[in-house]
């Protein structure tokens, strides 16, 4: 069951992260019209505001199959860490549930800033809340891989 | 669509305060066990129910508390906080939790 959980929370991590990166990235200071079409460009000319409600969806549905592995986390992980000694593991994990929190907390704003019709004066906040959803969503991934695959980098 | 849900940024910038005074003075309103696989009221010696995870019980008084206060503050004043203050909040928190955390890395 454990193995099925992690599975299906890096699954949704990873959907999560596309969706939230190339939202991140069409908020970004347009390009000019003339400007060649490069692959970042391509990226970033998604219709950002499709992506508010899954990105919503999916962030729930992560901290909920954290919470459901944090049990074991505590027990079997946590205990091991402190074991090795890994005290800085211990530490981004701490940082990780941390912005776990403050994102969750974020996402009726972020909602709300997203609402049609996309007023200009409300751009910088619709930015920087989307930015700060990415940095979450990326420190969170990245420390969960790490943690997940610490066995093998620490003989 | 701004100011019909106006309290919505009274959540967002109270949530995560709320969330880390909690955690930074270690108060919660219940706690879980893991080993027991149960909920308790009251703290149980560790030494017979293992470790205790209170992330769960600073969320739940994060939620609560936040959407007291979005619904007790008048809309009118939801309406006049500055949207910058939405992104803002947040950002000073990341940098109070970086270094609040900063005894992991540094002895």
């Amino acid at each position: 069951m454990i193995q099925i959980l992690i599975m299906l929370h890096v699954l949704v991590a990873v959907t999560l992260l596309g969706a939230i990166t190339h939202q991140a990235f069409s908020v970004m200071a347009r390009a000019p019209v003339s400007a060649p079409l490069s692959f970042i460009n391509r990226y970033r000319k998604v219709h950002s505001p499709t992506f508010t409600n899954t990105i919503i969806v999916l962030f729930l549905v992560q901290i909920v199959l954290g919470a459901l592995l944090y049990p074991r986390y505590r027990l079997d992980v946590r205990s091991t860490l402190e074991d090795l000694q890994l005290r800085g593991a211990n530490g981004l994990f701490e940082i990780k549930e941390h912005f776990a929190a403050v994102g969750l907390g974020l996402l009726p704003a972020y909602w709300l800033f997203w609402q049609a019709p996309l007023l200009p004066e409300y751009a910088n906040t619709r930015k920087y809340l989307t930015w700060l959803l990415a940095f979450f969503v990326w420190w969170n991934f990245l420390v969960g891989e790490y943690l997940n695959n610490i066995k093998g980098l620490y003989p | 669509m701004m100011n019909r849900f106006a309290r919505f940024k009274i959540f967002s910038m109270l949530f995560g305060i709320v969330y880390s005074v909690f955690f930074y003075y270690n108060w919660s309103f219940f706690q879980y066990y893991p080993a027991l696989q149960k909920f308790s009221r009251v703290p149980l010696p560790i030494a017979d129910a293992g470790p205790a995870i209170l992330w769960y019980a600073w969320l739940a008084a994060a939620f609560v508390i936040s959407l007291a206060a979005s619904l007790l503050i008048p809309r009118k004043w939801a309406e006049k906080i500055p949207p910058g203050w939405v992104w803002i909040a947040p950002v000073v928190l990341v940098l109070v939790i970086l270094y609040y955390e900063k005894h992991w890395f540094i002895r």
